[in-house]
């Protein structure tokens, strides 16, 4: 099948079968078309293997400043031969008014026969025409005519091309400074022998299939929410239910409650964020009175007399989502053996960075009683990993404030060859369920889902995430 | 979480040789030590707070001996009585307001005098232990000094000089200097700790017999009970606080440290105003191995879990088949109870011996109904050609209010925020939105973007109320009010029970007057809609027109 041409594509190729072999300026005349369309026409029929171009170095050249000079005043000898007109004029004078360009007229004049000089009336010398020049004038006036109209350098093939201004070239390459050479490239187009038909085909109809059209770009969800959605399917497939609870929480339940002393140091103002302007946690009460006293008595058995229920008043964006989790345990009647999962965002007062960042996504999963035991939660784990794509993991004791014992998850990072923290998992204390009531083993696990994401997106720098940079937000996607 | 170095050098002489960097480095993480970074001469490893004994090599090479099968149960810890009567620590009442506590061991060191790399383990073990237990000195601080430079017995008590008793501390370059200007932050230490004592009406000083200054606690020692190393043949150890149990808990860290470098402890009598001479001793706690085995899905017996807890350097015997007894040494006060111990079972038995096991299936679960619409919301909007956008919560009064031009009366915002940027909860999803906009000027447009999740608003009573959102803008030189309205009617429609939509003249600040609606949503307000205005677009620095909408959803979130 025969390419289809454009407009412009097809007047170049009936200007090169006119004449082969030409420049760009030369096609541009004969076409009738721009600098532009005919380099970017030029540039297709390459494309299309219906044109080819031969560079060869060449040289340009136009005029030097002297050759400037004589193109506005004419070449010095031109000059002199005006000066002295039709009578004897003395050298002295002409020497006076000419200058340092009096030397080069007077010699260029002798040799062209144009001037002889004799005695002057003073006695000094003086100089009286004799022949003028003929009909072609004087040699290198022509090229600099020619130069001087010229917009920009002209190549040396087309000077060479033209004997008289060949000639006036090397007649001015003698005298510095009236005409300069670059280096220069010359393209010359020459068509393909398909060339010929492919014009000659009807372009009747026909569009060019193969050039590239306008992008597209399509809508999706944001790649962190599909990792939230993975991660959510993962947890209700192994059997969890999803329960929801409050960002803000009353201290008692994101820290009390979960037998943090109340000097500890991540419940300081500069690890949490209270709100302030008298803002209060959601809800008509912070908990029932039950737990408020059983919490406080666990914590002056635990850490010493002085737990102030004013401090668990105090309103907070949560820092973990265990406050949910444990919140919901401790109001509702839950079967043993229960599955329960809730995922949102955490805060934590901090400065972002390339791996921190001041709120951020997590989940965490409990399973309440029903003869659970650490290891099948390390089980349940790895099914996990499994189902997110994640697949060697292995399990290092750690510390976490409110589970014993407490264990956390090691991916192993294919890309950064090594294994990276994920999730956290361990078994709530007694101190934590006792107080609220909560029977049998508790066991928690989850942790943030970011840094699940960056894994998963080939993402260095977690504030990506939150940047909305809307090239990144509908450009490809990594998996 | 605090960092300890380890040297390969130390190290393999602590553990007496045989065992290769790569089995030690293998065997940390399974004494829950994260492996921070490896360096030239060793390995940078963090370790978790509740462990402070692993704030040395010392520590940290006792727990691995345990793994590595070196040395099974607690390494003894033999107290030896004290050099004399006069051995003593005496507290006055006059220091119970500001700092009531204080108890000391002193110890000997092996080789006649104190090694430069031991004093550097213990320097920073005093420091990890002001930074954990002892709340940033304020419930407990260390000081380590040259028992020779010190004239028994010592007192603590309030300055009689107040403020004004002068003496030459660590940190003022040999100069004399009084209390008073270093509890005003003269010296280094006195503006980073002077503010814990700096209100108080006493100046709590440890003094010697001869009337000499010891310490300013919780700031400085005295410049001339320093221990020098290579020099200095015994230590006294003393921690002062405000809470007895802090204070006997670093003083129980400190003695076993210096105990597993090989210092010979030596008791010293502490009394006056309410203290005591620091118990060292072991507790005895029982474990019933069938609850340690049901916990971790092993089948334990009681044998086999005192084997385990032996590695994990703990004296235990079974007691019978199912009882274990356990001594756990006082610096151990991590251990609080049965699970703990539980947790020492599955250390010292390997956890990464435990395989793990997929207990049996139960049904699938579900996700929230909340979760659920969301998404439903999500994928409507999608399908309208809008792409996601997220923004945080918590963000700026300068997007909120300042550039929405919105009124700042009822904002939330948080108290002494990091970063400038996150200071304010959001009330309204649009600013964010709109800030996305300003951020994008050079991307092809037509932009159409969105956001769905929660946004907050102050309720009656200043209660928080938490509420889900969706806010949607389509950027481009044709957009219009139409555009923005269908988009919204589709979304409404997705809407669990597909609310009914209506849109009423209302001027709005983000909005051009008269191209600016309120929403209302099965006959409720619940948002607005319309062309932003030329103002707002100017402050946000967006040249292309805006069409925007944004709800409050029905769905509990």
């Amino acid at each position: 099948m025969q390419p289809v041409l454009h407009d412009i594509e097809r007047r170049i190729i009936s200007s090169l079968r006119a004449r082969d072999g030409q420049d760009e300026g030369q096609i541009g005349k004969a076409a009738g078309l721009s600098p532009d369309q005919v380099r970017r026409g030029i540039q297709w029929l390459k494309l299309k293997g219906l044109a080819r171009v031969e560079e060869e170095p060449s040289a340009a050249v136009s005029l030097g400043p002297n050759g400037a000079a004589a193109g506005e005043h004419g070449l010095p000898e031109r000059q002199l031969l005006g000066m002295v007109g039709r009578g004897r004029v003395s050298m002295d004078g002409l020497a006076a008014k000419l200058g340092p360009a009096f030397g080069p007229a007077i010699g260029a004049a002798r040799r062209g026969g144009w001037i002889a000089v004799g005695e002057g009336k003073g006695g000094g010398r003086a100089v009286s025409p004799a022949r003028a020049p003929g009909a072609g004038g004087i040699p290198g006036e022509a090229l600099i005519r020619f130069l001087g109209k010229a917009r920009g350098p002209i190549p040396l093939g087309t000077i060479v091309a033209d004997a008289r201004l060949a000639a006036d070239l090397g007649a001015l390459e003698k005298r510095p400074g009236y005409v300069v050479r670059k280096a220069a490239r010359s393209a010359r187009v020459f068509l393909d022998s398909k060339a010929a038909a492919a014009a000659a085909a009807p372009a009747a109809g026909a569009i060019d299939v193969e050039a590239d059209a306008p992008p597209a770009y399509p809508a999706r969800t944001h790649p962190l929410t599909d990792t939230i959605e993975e991660v959510r399917e993962a947890f209700a497939a192994l059997g969890f239910d999803e329960i929801s609870g409050t960002a803000v929480q009353p201290c008692f339940w994101n820290f009390d409650a979960l037998f943090t002393p109340q000097d500890h140091p991540a419940r300081e103002m500069q690890d949490t964020f209270y709100l302030g302007g008298g803002a209060r946690a959601p809800g008509s009460r912070m908990a029932s009175a039950g737990h408020v006293a059983a919490v406080g008595k666990e914590h002056e058995r635990g850490w010493g007399p002085g737990w102030k229920k004013g401090m668990a008043r105090r309103a907070v964006l949560r820092t973990h989502t265990t406050c949910v989790t444990v919140r919901h345990l401790a109001e509702n009647d839950v079967e043993d053996g229960a599955r329960l999962f809730s995922l949102g965002r955490v805060y934590r007062n901090e400065k972002a960075s390339y791996k921190h960042l001041a709120e951020f996504n997590q989940v965490e999963g409990v399973v309440a009683g029903g003869g659970a035991t650490l290891r099948g939660l390390m089980g349940i784990q790895k099914e996990f990993y499994e189902m997110v794509g994640m697949g060697e993991v292995k399990f290092w004791p750690t510390y976490f404030p409110y589970t014993e014992p407490s264990l956390q998850t090691m991916v192993y990072n294919k890309k950064a060859g090594k294994w990276v923290e994920l999730f956290g998992m361990g078994i709530l204390r007694p101190e934590v369920t006792r107080p609220l009531g909560i029977r049998g083993t508790v066991l928690a696990w989850g942790g943030g889902i970011e840094r699940m994401a960056m894994a998963k997106h080939g993402v260095g720098d977690v504030r990506r995430f939150y940047a909305n940079d809307v090239k990144w937000l509908r450009g490809p996607r990594c998996r | 979480m605090p960092v300890v170095e380890l040297r390969h050098d130390r190290l393999g002489e602590l553990l007496g040789g045989g065992h290769g960097e790569d089995e030690i480095a293998a065997t940390l993480p399974y004494l829950g030590l994260d492996i921070e970074g490896r360096t030239g001469g060793g390995i940078r490893v963090e370790y978790s707070p509740n462990r402070p004994d692993y704030s040395t090599d010392y520590g940290i090479a006792a727990g691995l001996r345990g793994l590595l099968g070196i040395k099974e149960g607690a390494e003894p810890l033999r107290v030896r009585g004290p050099a004399g009567k006069e051995q003593a620590v005496r507290a006055r009442s006059s220091v119970s307001a500001v700092r009531p506590f204080v108890t000391a061991v002193a110890a000997s060191a092996p080789g006649g005098a104190v090694g430069a790399g031991a004093l550097e383990q213990f320097i920073s073990m005093q420091e990890d232990l002001h930074a954990g237990i002892g709340r940033g000195r304020r419930a407990a601080a260390v000081g380590i000094h040259d028992m020779e430079a010190l004239r028994f017995p010592l007192e603590y008590a309030a300055a009689p000089g107040g403020r004004a008793h002068r003496f030459v501390p660590l940190d003022s370059g040999g100069a004399e200097v009084t209390a008073g200007s270093i509890i005003d932050g003269g010296t280094k230490t006195g503006a980073a700790y002077g503010r814990i004592i700096r209100g108080a009406r006493a100046v709590p000083l440890i003094t010697d017999a001869a009337g000499l200054t010891v310490s300013l606690p919780p700031i400085i020692n005295a410049a001339r009970t320093a221990v020098a190393p290579g020099r200095t043949k015994e230590v006294l150890v003393e921690v002062t606080g405000t809470r007895r149990r802090a204070v006997e808990d670093a003083l129980s860290v400190a003695a076993a440290t210096l105990n597993e470098a090989g210092f010979a402890l030596r008791r010293v009598k502490v009394s006056g105003a309410g203290n005591r001479t620091p118990p060292l001793g072991p507790r005895t706690m029982r474990l019933d191995a069938k609850t340690a085995g049901k916990v971790l899905g092993l089948d334990m017996t009681a044998r086999r879990a005192a084997a385990c807890l032996r590695r994990s350097r703990l004296d235990a015997r079974a007691r019978g088949g199912r009882i274990v007894e356990c001594a756990v040494p006082r610096h151990r006060f991590d251990v609080r109870g049965p699970m703990d111990l539980v947790e020492e079972v599955a250390i010292g038995y390997g956890v990464g011996s435990i395989e793990p096991a997929v207990p049996p299936c139960r049904g699938p679960g579900r996700r929230s109904p909340g979760a659920a619409a969301m998404r439903a919301v999500r994928l409507a909007m999608v399908g309208l050609g809008y792409t996601e956008a997220l923004s945080p919560t918590l963000s700026s009064a300068r997007v909120l209010y300042g550039n929405a031009g919105r009124d700042p009366a009822a904002a939330i915002p948080v108290a002494d925020p990091q970063s400038g940027e996150h200071t304010v909860l959001r009330d309204s999803l649009l600013p964010g939105m709109l800030d996305a906009l300003s951020r994008n000027v050079h991307e092809p447009y037509p932009q159409r973007l969105f956001e769905a999740g929660p946004a907050f608003a102050r309720g009656p009573g200043n209660r928080v109320r938490e509420g889900a959102r969706l806010c949607a803008v389509s950027s481009h030189a044709r957009t219009s009010y139409t555009e923005i309205k269908a988009a919204l009617a589709a979304a409404a429609a997705a809407l669990p029970g597909g609310a009914a939509l209506k849109t009423v003249a209302q001027e709005h600040p983000v909005f051009e007057k008269g191209r600016s609606a309120a929403v209302l949503l099965g006959g409720a307000e619940a948002g607005s809609a319309g062309e932003v205005g030329g103002e707002a677009r100017k402050r946000f620095r967006i040249r292309e027109p805006v069409a925007a909408f944004e709800v409050e959803l029905p769905i509990n979130i």
